[in-house]
């Protein structure tokens, strides 16, 4: 099988998930993994798709660009190698949470303290939302920590104090129950 | 030996009926939940529902915790009751009944839980953390609540701050 990341996107509308998928189902293309959500107006979408490799991308290809032409969504692609494909995706063991007044920097400064220390983001969203007191900035990330707990409580302490933003780790226990 | 019931078998969408006359049936099914917990890799707990018996029982062990926690070691509950809970904390939950699948859940961080032993008698113990959120997952079994309805995503996350 042959893996594909699209990423669509498109000015929102009702219609757009049935739109991609129906082209996809086309040409027998399988979703699998995906990820998509509106980020103000506009709806965003990453997937992996399969197809059988014998079909090539040629069908993929035209599917897509006539995809584009009828709904006026912007669609990119790219063939993932058989190792990015079979990754099984690491899990995340821990959860920050930041909020506070928005300013540049932000995101930086929390993930320049997590790669100092080999920390892994798994999963993460922001949203900045205006209220009476100015623009507040909200930031939820699912991290891989390991064994750089204690050392990135610190960090992140820091960087609450430089910033003058929250900052909350909760440790994520784990179990099957 | 029992086989561990899992999705979408309908069986673990039903709410369990609590267990009134205690006996030396009673008693088996306890230690036969306990060994299909066991069966499983790193299972802390397991309900009756989960082996297709609709009785409000479960065993929650968390001596089989990954990393070690505070607990009151292996505990055969019958009609658990959630009397108080308070704060509330992320895990990461993972079940028998669904294979495969992860999530990150909100649970209370402290429960005060009242049951009745393997024999019928009336206990109460105060619990926080692991052991807390293993018990609540659990009794969300007898209600036929499974860990997936409860799943938050960072942009959850986002929306409760």
């Amino acid at each position: 099988m042959l893996s594909v990341l699209l990423s669509v996107s498109g000015k929102d509308r009702a219609g757009i998930v049935r739109d991609v998928s129906g082209a996809l189902l086309n040409i027998n293309a399988n979703i699998e993994d995906s990820s998509m959500t509106l980020l103000r107006g506009r709806f965003t979408m990453m997937l992996i798709v399969e197809l059988p490799k014998e079909d090539g991308l040629g069908g993929l290809k035209a599917s897509l660009a006539e995809l584009e032409q009828r709904t006026g969504l912007t669609v990119q692609s790219q063939v993932l190698a058989d190792d990015e494909a079979n990754e099984i995706p690491q899990e995340p063991d821990c959860v920050v949470t930041v909020n506070g007044a928005d300013k540049p920097g932000i995101v930086f400064a929390v993930t320049d303290a997590m790669t100092e220390l080999g920390v892994s983001v798994v999963d993460a969203s922001t949203r900045s939302r205006a209220s009476d007191d100015g623009d507040v900035y909200m930031m939820a990330l699912e991290i891989v920590a390991g064994d750089q707990l204690k050392p990135l409580r610190d960090k992140l302490a820091k960087v609450s104090e430089t910033l003058s933003v929250s900052i909350a780790l909760h440790e994520l226990d784990d179990g099957v129950m | 030996m029992h086989t561990v019931l899992t999705l979408p078998n309908a069986t673990l969408r039903q709410v369990s009926h609590p267990i009134e006359s205690f006996d030396a049936e009673v008693i088996l099914m306890f230690q036969n939940l306990a060994t299909a917990m066991e069966a499983g890799p790193g299972g802390v707990g397991i309900a009756a529902p989960q082996v297709g018996i609709l009785k409000r029982a479960v065993v929650v062990d968390c001596n089989f915790s990954m990393r070690p926690c505070k607990h009151h070691g292996r505990l055969f509950m019958a009609n658990p009751q959630i009397l108080e809970h308070d704060g509330e904390v992320l895990g990461r939950e993972g079940c028998l009944s669904v294979p495969e699948w992860v999530g990150t859940v909100p649970r209370a961080k402290h429960v005060t839980v009242q049951f009745q032993n393997e024999k019928g008698e009336l206990n109460t113990i105060n619990t926080s953390g692991f052991e807390a959120r293993v018990i609540q997952h659990e009794i969300d079994h007898l209600d036929g609540v499974l860990f997936i309805d409860r799943v938050v995503s960072t942009q959850d996350l986002i929306r409760r701050m």
